[in-house]
């Protein structure tokens, strides 16, 4: 007979081979990664082995009940997981309650359930959300807090730390925002737990570098997918997207050219075509040791910063908030730099990654209850953070990332009556950054 | 001053390694940088990093100009602009600004006007305090000058002296005797002391981790051993740190040798003699004394030093605390099933982490088996 236990991540199969597992010369035993289970139990009951399952460290199961009622379309994507034998990720935009559906998810399995979140205001966020709805106490595992109940919301960063310690204690894994899962750091808890049951949330899965393919694995395939257009007007806001191209003022379209010249110049001079990230990377790996390629580099970047952060886009900036001088409008760029530059001109509100959590908190208390209109920030409001509902952003720099634009229009979806939500971008004219613009905005 | 990690310039080849000093012919960008810190005094850093990061255009190695920067900036007093609480300032004027539109420098004066107001200041200390928490917003009050010349020498002291940080091993030969080397030696590391028809060798073994306070000393010993008419040095450096084997790094003395400390600062923020080794209390019952000293960047011997307050027994690299020694050998003795899972059970329950070490320093064999649990325990 087969005796399967967990041992820091993996399954060990004491008397006989299991799917995955590999020979410990050592103890005579078999070890399989521990995300295998499912796997191997579902071997072993059609080959009808004889096995006893010590995996789980088995509490009474989990009796809770929730007042949500779903929508149509989170009705379907649950059901969609569900039919997919309880794994897979659903993809919904921001505003369209991904977390009622992984609520109801828990409620329905009745397992314990450990909740993966990428930041620690998003484990507070889940832990106030799911006490409400379920009315008992929920666990919090994150640096300085270990408080493990049979619901406990975790980030990613100590659930890597603690799998040793939690990885046979779960029966659901939900990873909020699960596009973080494939990143080299964090790949390691779709393996290293034994939950058999997992869900994925996001709004916009894919990843630059196509690291997403390998959540199939870990949490199982794209069971529901509901894009914005398709929800807006009924269940999220109205919305309209404009690009707006604004010409860099004469003495920045002076540096600019003179920068890329200098770039252009170097790449032709040695023959090097950039037709890939890749190429772009053995470029920057060359200007390590090439002074010359440095210089390149350095033109090309101080060209980009120029057209990410001309001048003639703040002064944009100003015609838009008047155009709209009562709506609430999020400001984003893609550097600090500009973020304080645009607060000490036009006098609003910042957030960053340098603001003290305090005062991040008590802006956007300020910003929900209207005592400010604007806040300008980078890239830390784009996830992880509960904003205020706004109806207007203006996109003043950013990357070529689509689920970073996604993410930032998601900011104003949120259904209000008669909303009519805007994003505006700025893109300096004639510049490499319409290409970048022309990637984010493709999806 | 010792420059950054990743500053450091080397070329490595057949288990030799060597430091990539700065030149004579590197002496236009040195003029550079120094009139660069020079004009940016009463500027932000921000500026000044944008300032600095523009000479990385200048076609020299970047490296070489962000670590002269850093011994550059060494030589620098920044401090903050503002003279109002920063976030206060924050709340007043945004509070101020509200729903406001700022479209024109008129309508942006207009709040700061009404925000200073408020705060009891002028408009000019309210727009320096509005983000004066930030770093890039500091600003830079003092640059001590320095010829490039000396710079470019005190940037070739700095380089070696990171190099020397990351080795293991230094054995440093000079003419006579110096109880000033000698004592700084044994501040660094393990040091052993021999002399030879007049010349004095000394051995140091380093830990692993070099602390700030022993690269301090590094740097001491350094500094006076370039005085010295002769010597050589020779070092076993792993660089970079993640690299397998080390290298053997040379360095003598000769005519005209650029490696120079710059002078220190005018008022030094801490005087070498008062200079004191980090106080670390080492309090754990149960101490092996390898991983300490690794976790801490100490030799064993300084961990012994440090362990006071309780009575230890020293097994051979285990030092346990006589009281707990008693608890576990009554523990261990109270066991009718040697296997390793009740032995862990019952070590851990008297509040041993680790029971293969302990076991092995009190004599104990772990034979062990397929299932790690069934192992037999026996005392040789």
């Amino acid at each position: 007979m087969i005796r399967l236990t967990f041992d820091r991540g993996s399954v060990v199969s004491e008397g006989g081979p299991v799917p995955y597992g590999k020979l410990d010369a050592r103890s005579g035993n078999y070890r399989a990664p521990a995300f295998r289970y499912r796997l191997i139990l579902e071997h072993l009951e059609r080959e009808g082995v004889e096995y006893s399952d010590e995996v789980f460290m088995r509490g009474s199961g989990l009796q809770l009940s929730s007042n949500i009622v779903l929508r149509d379309y989170q009705k379907e994507a649950l059901e969609a997981w569900r039919d997919e034998g309880h794994r897979g990720v659903v993809v919904l935009p921001t505003g369209a309650g991904k977390t009622v559906v992984a609520i109801k998810a828990i409620e329905s399995l009745g397992e314990p359930a450990l909740i993966v979140v990428p930041t620690l205001v998003l484990v507070e966020q889940w832990r106030t959300r799911l006490e409400e709805e379920f009315g008992v106490d929920v666990g919090v595992v994150r640096g300085g807090a270990r408080e493990v109940r049979p619901i406990t919301v975790i980030t990613y960063d100590s659930a890597v730390l603690r799998s040793e310690e939690l990885g046979n204690r779960f029966g659901l894994l939900v990873f909020d925002e699960v596009h973080h899962l494939p990143a080299a750091s964090y790949r390691r808890i779709g393996t290293l737990y034994a939950a058999p049951y997992r869900m994925g949330l996001t709004a916009t899965l894919s990843r630059e570098d196509g690291a997403h393919v390998s959540l199939i694995e870990y949490v199982g395939r794209i069971v529901y997918e509901m894009e914005v257009d398709e929800l807006a007007g009924v269940h999220l806001a109205d919305y309209s997207v404009e690009t707006i191209q604004v010409p860099l003022t004469p003495e920045e379209q002076m540096e600019y050219d003179n920068g890329f010249s200098i770039y252009r110049g170097y790449l032709q001079s040695r023959g090097i075509r950039i037709r890939s990230a890749r190429d772009y990377q053995r470029f920057v790996m060359r200007s390590g040791r090439d002074p010359e390629a440095r210089r390149a580099l350095l033109a090309r970047n101080r060209a980009m910063d120029l057209a990410m952060n001309s001048s003639s886009k703040v002064e944009y900036l100003k015609r838009i908030l008047l155009s709209y001088p009562d709506e609430k409008a999020l400001v984003f760029t893609r550097h600090n730099k500009l973020v304080y530059r645009i607060s000490k001109e036009i006098l609003i509100p910042a957030i960053t990654h340098q603001t003290p959590g305090r005062e991040r908190e008590e802006t956007l208390e300020r910003f929900k209850s209207g005592v400010y209109l604007r806040i300008v920030t980078s890239q830390v409001l784009d996830e992880g953070v509960d904003v205020p509902d706004a109806s207007l952003a203006v996109v003043l720099s950013g990357t070529g990332s689509s689920r970073q634009f996604i993410q930032r229009l998601g900011r104003v979806l949120r259904k209000g009556e008669g909303k009519q939500a805007k994003l505006v971008e700025l893109v300096s004219k004639g510049t490499a950054e319409t290409r970048v613009s022309r990637r984010r905005s493709s999806r | 001053m010792i420059l950054p990690s990743e500053d450091i310039r080397v070329r490595r080849r057949r288990g030799v390694i060597r430091p990539v000093y700065a030149s004579e012919d590197e002496v236009s960008l040195a003029k550079t940088l120094v009139s660069v810190f020079g004009e940016h005094v009463g500027e932000t850093r921000g500026d000044l990093k944008e300032a600095l990061s523009g000479c990385e255009m200048l076609g020299f190695d970047y490296r070489l100009v962000r670590g002269l920067s850093s011994v550059l900036e060494d030589r620098c007093v920044f401090g903050s602009r503002g003279v109002l609480d920063p976030s206060r300032v924050r709340r007043a004027v945004f509070e101020e600004a509200g729903r406001r539109i700022v479209a024109s420098e008129d309508d942006r004066k207009g709040i700061l006007g009404a925000a200073s107001f408020r705060l009891g200041s002028s408009v000019y200390d309210l727009e320096r305090s509005l983000y004066a928490d930030l770093q890039d917003e500091q600003e830079l009050q003092e640059f001590e000058q320095v010829e490039p010349m000396d710079l470019l020498k005190g940037y070739n002291f700095s380089l070696l002296v990171a190099l020397l940080a990351h080795a293991r091993h230094i054995e440093l030969t000079y003419d006579g005797d110096s109880p000033e080397l000698r004592d700084l030696c044994s501040r660094i590391g393990e040091c052993k002391h021999s002399n030879v028809r007049g010349s004095s060798m000394l051995s140091i073994k380093l830990p692993a981790r070099l602390s700030g306070y022993r690269a301090s000393h590094l740097q001491d010993l350094l500094t006076v051993v370039l005085g010295m008419k002769s010597w050589s040095l020779k070092a076993e450096v792993v660089y970079p740190p993640r690299s397998k084997k080390p290298h053997t790094l040379e360095v003598r003395s000769q005519k005209g040798i650029m490696i120079k400390p710059l002078q220190p600062r005018t008022e030094p923020l801490v005087e070498a003699s008062v200079r004191q080794a980090p106080r670390v209390r080492v309090r754990s019952k149960i101490i092996d004394l390898e991983r300490t000293a690794d976790r801490l960047g100490l030799t064993e011997a300084e961990v012994r030093g440090m362990v006071k307050g309780l009575s230890y027994v020293d097994l051979g690299g285990m030092l346990v605390a006589e009281g707990k020694l008693q608890e576990v050998e009554k523990a261990l003795s109270g066991l009718s099933d040697m296997r390793f899972g009740e032995v862990r059970r019952v070590l851990r329950g008297v509040g041993v982490k680790e029971p293969v070490p302990l076991l092995e320093a009190l004599g104990y064999v772990v034979e062990w088996n397929r299932d790690r649990d069934e192992s037999l325990v026996y005392r040789i």
